[in-house]
């Protein structure tokens, strides 16, 4: 076949620079350490680095979650940690004013320290979270929810818990109204009594300071305080398990981002070695081209006619 | 007998320069784009008849024909105009990829972080900074999204003023043609063939074929009628149609090529009839054409939906939840209708975000949670697909774009090896190889050193006849 001499010429500038334009594609993906720059070089791999991005995200967003919980969920274990200490001494200050020896002023000095403590409950209970809220807030609460009036403390704010921004529930605070203020206790014979852990203690000192049935009173307080007590455990224990478990979420949101940036890498990363070896022989193709030209140019019947 | 040589050993001189002129045409116009091959059509001239019977009367010149193949011009001019349509289809398609980035830079990934955002927001309902955040992230969102719209915007008069350029070089090259087909038309009568304004207009042809396709009919006079894909008259014999570029009246951004017809009532503004797109059926107004009411309508479309479902889905979320009691959220993109040039942040105040559900609680964070779970709700439809969330709808555009991008540049790379082929073929029948030249020139040099001979023998002939007179 006859071959056009321009032709011939311009068909080896486009080779030439098609092989150079390889060659920098090859360099721009062993720059940037990726297969896929734009969604054109692999469009299904773009859209899963895509979604494992997203996912990456998320896990990122939701671990603040969990970590909100996390702080909330200490303090309230810590919080009532500090509740059944304060009422384990309420409840050895109640046994020693029922000593019968003890005279009237005796038992006030324990009241005061009754008092104390009741004072000391009300501040646990009306912990702040840090962030402008209330660990014992229940749904939702902008001021203390627990509030004294006229020498009753009540709950201020909505029942119910404020749950974290997350995929498994987690709580942003514990519900206080069903920790401090609704025990019950069952008087036998199919009735109950509800009073309030503050209720509790106010009428144990009232009674003791009226000192007409110091032992009556004394076993209804302890009565009243060991249910008390046993509220705050569960409570405790339930606290205590959603740390457990947040631990749990936690390490799964961390292995999920972990997964995701496989995915990620998988999708849009290069394989380095390869991209190396493709390199070279992509190099060693232009300078082939290259000296193949340098050679054929040389080669013209006119350079053998004078 | 003296008188034959003489006339012979001039008229192999004739030809013999003829073919060393014609040689160096070829070597000069070796770089000539559409320059084809020329070559000396040599004949003999008829014997002269005595009683010892024919005597050759040596040769003739007939006339310089051209290297031609009208086929696979034609082949060339089709291929030609294929690839220019896809190539300039490619090129506006890799400029459209960048309108929707990928990874960090996307707007996908910026509405996912908005949502992310409320992630503090719920953990901290009261804590302004939270909101303030929010309100940022949504902000952020919102300009990568009147940046796309900006870039598709320009993508689409970056079109039109493409068109225009493409146009006006239609119309120059039709003039062209058509002073051409007369000039070509008045040598007609003479016999011989006019090659290198053959060559000239068979280059117009195909530059004409690189912007639109183009048909060819030749008439008897030697002119050439021009007609677009679809049909179209261009150019018929001296006369060449105008073309024009027009606003589509159905939307005002786009462009469509025009005929100009007469206007009866007042010539100085010609009517504009607009052509279907059927009408033109390869070269780069094709691909430009084709770029505007497919691929970016489609990316167009996808960004509005995109926007429109995803705001949507914010402000209806929004207006589930109250900022104080009974009083519901104030929108956070204007409430609609959306769309991506005009999309905006219209919540200021960062107490405005709905935080909690009714009954109004400011430390609930029911409707930010809520929000939050918007990133897994099949909020988005995009054109003919079933609704999908968010994440999945943004893979779902970047996917669509890279395989239009993808197939876009698959066609060109097809497209134009096929050109490549057809042209190498027709160049390798009329293109000049120098090595022939080179050849030639040897020949024709030895056969006028003959030639040079013959006079030089019938010099040396007619001296010794004279000499014997002496």
């Amino acid at each position: 076949m006859r071959l056009s001499t321009a032709y011939r010429y311009e068909q080896t500038i486009t080779n030439l620079q098609q092989r150079q334009q390889d060659l920098s594609t090859a360099q721009i993906q062993l720059t940037s350490g990726k297969r896929v720059n734009a969604a054109s070089d692999d469009p299904t791999a773009a859209a899963r680095a895509e979604r494992a991005l997203a996912s990456m995200a998320r896990s990122d967003a939701d671990l603040r979650a969990v970590q909100a919980s996390r702080n909330a969920m200490s303090l309230a274990e810590s919080g009532l940690g500090n509740a059944v200490d304060l009422l384990q001494t309420a409840r050895e200050t109640i046994v020693a004013a029922g000593n019968a020896t003890y005279s009237q002023s005796e038992r006030e000095a324990l009241t005061a320290k009754l008092r104390e403590i009741r004072k000391q409950l009300v501040s646990v209970a009306n912990q702040p979270d840090g962030g402008g809220g209330y660990v014992f807030g229940g749904k939702g609460a902008t001021t203390a929810p627990f509030t004294e009036t006229a020498g009753v403390v009540n709950f201020n704010g909505t029942p119910g818990e404020v749950l974290a921004a997350s995929t498994e529930q987690v709580n942003l605070t514990m519900n206080g109204e069903a920790i401090w203020m609704n025990i019950t206790r069952d008087l036998g014979g199919g009735t109950t009594e509800s009073f309030s852990v503050f209720t509790a203690l106010d009428t144990a000192i009232t009674d003791l300071e009226a000192g007409t049935n110091v032992s009556g009173t004394v076993t209804t307080g302890l009565a009243r305080l060991d249910r008390a007590l046993g509220q705050f455990q569960t409570a405790r224990s339930q606290a205590g398990e959603m740390l457990n478990r947040l631990d749990g979420i936690e390490s799964r949101l961390a292995d999920s981002k972990l997964a995701s940036q496989t995915e990620k890498s998988n999708a849009e990363d290069l394989d380095m070695v390869r991209a190396i070896s493709e390199f070279q022989n992509k190099q060693t193709g232009y300078e082939a081209a290259l000296q193949s030209y340098a050679s054929i140019q040389k080669m013209s019947l006119f350079q053998y006619i004078s | 007998m003296g008188s034959g040589i003489f006339a012979l050993g001039t008229g192999a001189m004739t030809a013999a320069r003829a073919m060393l002129d014609t040689t160096a045409h070829n070597i000069s116009n070796v770089n000539t784009p559409g320059y084809s091959r020329q070559q000396v059509e040599l004949a003999t001239e008829d014997g002269l008849f005595t009683g010892a019977g024919f005597f050759g009367r040596g040769v003739r010149l007939t006339t310089i024909s051209r290297a031609t193949n009208e086929i696979l011009v034609k082949e060339t001019n089709m291929n030609t105009a294929a690839a220019s349509a896809d190539a300039t289809r490619l090129n506006k398609l890799e400029q459209l990829e960048d309108v929707l980035p990928l990874g960090q830079s996307g707007l996908g990934y910026a509405a996912t972080q908005f949502l992310n955002s409320f992630v503090d927001v719920s953990n901290q309902p009261l804590d302004m900074s939270a909101r303030q955040v929010a309100l940022a992230k949504a902000q952020e969102w919102v300009s990568r999204v009147r940046t796309a719209d900006q870039q598709l915007t320009q993508l689409q008069s970056g079109v039109v003023s493409d068109l225009t350029l493409n146009v006006e070089q239609v119309n120059n090259l039709t003039r062209n043609i058509a002073e051409i087909n007369q000039s070509i038309a008045t040598f007609k009568g003479s016999g011989h063939t006019p090659n290198d304004l053959l060559d000239r207009r068979d280059k117009m042809i195909n530059d004409l074929n690189k912007l639109v396709q183009v048909n060819t009919v030749e008439a008897d006079d030697g002119s050439l009628s021009v007609f677009m894909g679809g049909g179209q008259l261009l150019v018929l014999s001296n006369a060449a149609q105008t073309l024009s570029v027009v606003r589509d009246p159905s939307n005002n951004a786009l462009g469509r090529v025009a005929l100009q017809t007469p206007n009866a009532s007042n010539p100085s503004a010609p009517n504009n009839r607009i052509l279907d797109s059927d009408q033109i059926t390869g070269g780069a107004i094709q691909g430009l054409l084709q770029f505007q009411d497919v691929d970016l309508a489609a990316t167009r479309s996808d960004l509005e939906a995109f926007v429109s479902d995803f705001a949507g889905a914010v402000d209806a979320q929004q207006a589930l939840g109250e900022t104080a009691p009974g009083v519901t959220g104030a929108a956070f993109f204007g409430g609609g209708p959306y769309s991506a040039s005009t999309l905006a942040v219209s919540l200021t105040d960062p107490a405005g975000i709905a935080a909690s559900a009714p009954p109004f609680s400011s430390s609930d964070n029911t409707n930010a949670r809520n929000m939050l779970a918007l990133r897994d709700q099949a909020i988005v439809t995009l054109n003919g697909l079933p609704p999908s969330t968010l994440t999945d709808a943004y893979s779902q555009m970047i996917g669509n774009l890279g395989v239009l991008v993808q197939n876009g540049r698959t066609a060109s790379e097809i497209s134009s090896t096929l050109e490549d082929n057809s042209r190498q073929m027709l160049s390798g029948e009329t293109g000049v190889n120098l090595d022939e030249e080179a050849s030639r020139l040897i020949q024709y040099q030895q056969s006028y050193q003959a030639a040079a001979k013959v006079l030089q023998v019938a010099q040396t002939v007619f001296d010794t006849l004279l000499s014997i007179n002496r």
